[in-house]
């Protein structure tokens, strides 16, 4: 792997965790802060790797709220930053900051402040870039919605449309199998345990075919947390041109909550599945601005889904959506 | 990246960096010294304490004082940490401890620094690891890269490597106190009868560096017999020993240590009298660092290089194992795509039909490739998702490097002109000059090249008497699979072999070239080979006494080793009793590369008839020994049968390695 851009060096020194840091790396939020804080002050980012650091960080003690020890400690990590870096990296890792070139500028546009601050990622980058339909779902779901979930994915991959999907098991699985077992290409964006599923047996080909990109906000080796969930989960509708609901529990779970936040942000238009096999719970979607997926659909899905979103918005009064 | 002469100095430049470092910082964090050999370690940490500089390692060897060490690690007591590049890759060490600490690590040190290019002789893969760590080090942590030899090539691909930063301090790397000279001794015999008669002229304490490990064992023991006080000095010791052995040689209490590269790079003893090479190195680099050990604080050092007629044979054998040919890695990466779950060392030996070592070598080339196609994770290895291809070219260029390095020291054996200024020339010196001092700018040997025929005779009757110990098994390589050990990981003591003997290594000096010959050329092993066991014996004297002999069956020769018995007992007067039967043809032993497909290929293959007079011990005699599975599997069949103890003899034993 190639060294990184400074300000992706900068920024693993300050937000990255490495599973052992006795200094609590900067959050979002605090490094968000502390960017507006050197931006306004007309310091580039680079300065932060300056020998005499400390006292510029003394002076942004206050308007940050940061102390300067903290983000000092958090700057001198750089040996332990780059031993931990290696092994992953020189097994086909790479890592995307804002600035850099693989990093999806639609996060930026649609995430604002809260477009993660490092990608991790394994595979194609460029697949980010392309848009695609999310395909979201809980992890226990019956057969017949994980046989409608591949059988949708496959449908996208004949026609060269991408899937994204969470990465977990159920129809997350399902879909991303489904999409890539047809050729065609997805994004896994996962919330936990990066490294371990992109050695996997099964997805080593499709990340070598350049048809697959497992993508994480979150460490390589990082656990499952459901802080860790919903952070994945507004990456995958953000990267989404369009997503699908499979099946959620009302009020409850993941994909609920992953659902509902993307409707109440607008990040991207939402179908449900409704009909004899979805559960009831889905119709609860549609009563906060979820569109029922139809049943039958002919022809290129994507243009269907998109002319029926647009028809919407010509034609319908605002949905209601509770912010 | 400072090049500079060994006994320049290098280590005060990072000492003082890393005390100055700590002090700008408040008396907070450490430097960290990757450096590779413990001996150098040892030698540099007593140095530091000297300077006032707290300096500590943590490595294999030192265990007892890991949890002391640590404690002053979290409690920031520690100026400079040093460890060695396999530690700095060790998963528990840079969980447990490493992490703690790195955190607060003010500057790398990498010491030997050229080891990090492919090109230098002493390559290792865990360098290219640091190299990718440096390269992924932010501006603010300093680096510092040293090394002593580096030619042109060594240096444009460490900065290659490491990247345009690189700052490169070069100094001038003749060292005025060495007197060099060179001599031309083909046979082993003369070599021993010249350090016999000269050693005692060579001033104060020194090296004789030999090529493999059975080598510095043998001049060893042959010095020793002529009353001299040396001791010999190789990987296969254990460490508090080799600790012991150069402080020995560090207060003068030996005249010698007779050592393999394993007394390597940095160590310490600024009064070094002289460097003797055994044998030839296989290039200026590898030979320039060795003899730079020698007359730091002196004025005057002695240097002899000895050239051979095995040289060349065991250099080549080096460089064709250098690099796992491309089959066995072919073979290691065909096997875990075939494993979902990964693969672990030992499940790989059941897999594949290579050895341990092979396998190691393999896991190590492959994790040296950058990106690398396999990634641990625990005790598994399993396929990374990045694409990879053998690079044949890159070990073709290597390979074909590594005999230019051979022919470079070929000629310096020969070398009409000033034998420093051809070693600077060919390290790419810019200061390079005549030295005024060798045996060539002088015109006469430094020291005799004479030896006395006596001493020679006596050296090559001593040689005939390098017997081997031959080892018994005590263990199967595994539970399952084999019939022969009955579900059980032991093999009972009632059942195993005694200590056996070899009567030479393979091809060596003494006895090797006659087995060599009798196996390949004349298909008849002669009878000065049966004088040399049966003397053997005398001096062996096994206990309880064998009283009759039997042999290795085999279907592709029946007789050459029958024969051979026979006659050996008849020497012996002791009955031969072929009571060993070969019932199924097996594949040749040698191609079987680890332990469990060894066995596995000998299972079920040889039956024992018993006869009445076998409850009495036994000679099991064989040609050529090499994993000694063969002698193990027999023995066990022998004493299941009822037979009395089984001592294994073998005409020889194929071994050949450095370190």
């Amino acid at each position: 792997m190639d060294a990184l851009q400074t300000s992706t060096q900068v920024a693993t020194l300050l937000c990255a965790h490495t599973g052992n840091d006795p200094i609590q790396p900067l959050t979002q939020s605090e490094y968000v802060r502390l960017v507006g804080w050197l931006k306004d002050k007309g310091y580039p980012l680079e300065e932060l790797l300056s020998p005499d650091i400390y006292l510029l960080l003394l002076e942004g003690e206050e308007p940050t709220g940061l102390p300067a020890e903290r983000l000092k400690a958090l700057l001198e990590r750089g040996a332990q930053i780059a031993l931990w870096m290696e092994k992953w990296s020189n097994a086909g890792m790479w890592i995307a900051g804002w600035e850099d070139a693989e990093y999806p500028p639609v996060l930026h546009e649609k995430l604002r402040k809260q477009a993660p601050v490092l990608l991790y990622g394994f595979g194609n980058p460029d697949l980010l870039q392309q848009g695609g339909l999310a395909i979201v779902g809980s992890r226990h779901t019956s057969e017949n919605l994980l046989e409608s979930a591949r059988r949708i994915a496959n449908r996208c991959a004949q026609q060269s449309w991408a899937v994204i999907s969470g990465g977990a098991k159920g129809v997350d699985r399902a879909a991303m199998l489904g999409a890539l077992e047809e050729g065609g290409t997805c994004v896994g964006v996962l919330a936990a345990d990066l490294a371990r599923i992109a050695t996997s047996y099964t997805l080593r080909e499709y990340l070598l075919s350049d048809k697959l990109c497992l993508v994480s906000p979150y460490h390589p080796q990082s656990g499952f947390t459901a802080g860790n969930a919903m952070g994945r989960n507004k990456m995958v509708y953000a990267l989404a041109e369009l997503a699908l609901v499979i099946a959620c529990e009302k009020g409850k779970g993941g994909t609920w909550a992953g659902a509902k936040e993307n409707l109440q942000h607008r990040w991207t238009p939402l179908f449900v599945m409704v009909g004899e096999d979805a559960p009831e719970d889905n119709l609860a979607l549609l009563e906060l601005g979820a569109r029922a997926f139809p049943t039958h659909i002919e022809g290129l899905l994507r243009e269907q889904l998109l002319s029926l979103v647009h028809s919407a918005q010509v034609g319908q009064i605002a949905l209601p959506i509770e912010v | 990246m400072l090049v500079q002469r060994t006994g320049w100095g290098k280590s005060i430049v990072y000492f003082i960096a890393a005390r100055l470092l700590r002090e700008q910082n408040g008396n907070k964090g450490l430097s960290l010294l990757i450096s590779p050999l413990l001996s150098l370690m040892r030698n540099q940490i007593e140095m530091a304490e000297r300077m006032g500089i707290h300096a500590e390692t943590i490595h294999s060897a030192n265990t007892e004082r890991w949890d002391a060490v640590e404690k002053q690690l979290l409690g920031d007591e520690i100026d400079l940490l040093l460890i060695s590049p396999e530690r700095l890759a060790n998963a528990d060490f840079y969980g447990r401890v490493l992490q703690q600490v790195a955190p607060r690590i003010l500057m790398l040190i990498v010491d030997e620094a050229h080891c990090i290019s492919d090109w230098g002789h002493d390559f290792r893969p865990d360098y290219r690891r640091i190299a990718r760590v440096l390269r992924l080090l932010p501006r603010n942590i300093p680096v510092l890269a040293t090394t002593a030899t580096a030619n042109n090539r060594v240096v444009e691909d460490i900065r290659q490597q490491l990247g345009e930063e690189l700052h490169i301090h070069r100094g001038a790397l003749a060292r005025r106190s060495l007197r060099l000279q060179n001599i031309l001794l083909p046979s082993q015999a003369e070599r021993l009868a010249w350090l016999a008669a000269h050693l005692d002229t060579l001033p104060g304490s020194g090296i004789i560096y030999t090529l493999t490990v059975a080598d510095a064992e043998r001049v060893t023991r042959w010095l020793q017999t002529k009353g001299f006080d040396v001791h010999p000095y190789h990987a296969d010791l254990e460490n508090p020993l080799r600790e012991e052995l150069e402080q020995k040689l560090l207060h003068n209490q030996v005249k010698a240590l007779v050592a393999t590269v394993a007394l390597g790079m940095g160590f310490d003893k600024p009064d070094l009298g002289f460097v003797v090479h055994f044998q030839r190195p296989g290039s200026v680099v590898h030979y320039y660092q060795q003899i730079g050990r020698a007359g730091r604080s002196l004025d005057s050092a002695i240097i002899v290089l000895l050239g051979g007629e095995e040289d060349d044979e065991v250099i080549n054998y080096f460089i064709r194992t250098a690099f796992p040919p491309q089959a066995h890695t072919e073979a290691i990466l065909r096997a875990l795509r075939q494993s979902p779950e990964g693969l672990s060392i030992v499940e790989m030996e059941r897999k594949v039909n290579l050895s341990r070592q092979q396998i190691d070598k393999v896991l190590r080339l492959l994790s040296s490739e950058t990106p690398s196609p396999i990634v641990q994770t625990g005790s598994r290895f399993v396929l990374a998702p990045v694409p990879y291809s053998i690079d044949v070219e890159r070990i073709q260029k290597l390979t074909a490097l590594r005999r230019a390095e051979q022919e470079q020291m070929q000629q310096y054996m020969q070398s009409a002109e000033c034998l420093m200024l051809f070693l600077q020339r060919a390290l790419d010196d810019p200061h390079a000059e005549p030295c005024g001092k060798c045996a060539v700018c002088i015109g006469n040997p430094i020291v005799s090249p004479m030896v006395d025929e006596q001493t020679v005779r006596e050296a090559v009757h001593f040689l005939r008497r390098s017997e081997i110990p031959l080892e018994p098994r005590k263990m199967w390589p595994s539970r399952e699979g084999l019939s022969i050990c009955r579900g059980q990981g032991t093999i009972p003591e009632s059942l195993r072999a005694e200590e056996g003997r070899a009567l030479c290594l393979w091809g060596d000096a003494g006895w090797g070239a006659l087995v060599k010959r009798g196996k390949y050329n004349h298909g008849f092993y002669s009878d000065e080979l049966v004088e040399g066991i049966v003397d053997m014996v005398k001096r062996w004297n096994p206990q309880p006494v064998p009283q009759w002999v039997t042999c290795v069956p085999s279907l592709r020769h029946p007789h050459l080793v029958p024969d051979f018995a026979r006659r050996l007992a008849e020497s012996l007067g002791l009955p031969f009793v072929p009571c060993v039967h070969k019932v199924r043809e097996t594949r040749p032993q040698k191609e079987m590369q680890n332990s469990f497909h060894q066995v596995h290929n000998l299972d079920g293959a040889f039956e024992v008839h018993s006869w009445e007079g076998m409850a009495k011990p036994v000679f099991l005699v064989d040609d050529v020994v090499d994993s000694g599975w063969t002698l193990t599997v027999i023995a066990v069949l022998l004493r299941q049968a009822g037979s009395g103890a089984v001592f294994p003899i073998a005409l020889a034993k194929q071994v050949l390695r450095g370190g």
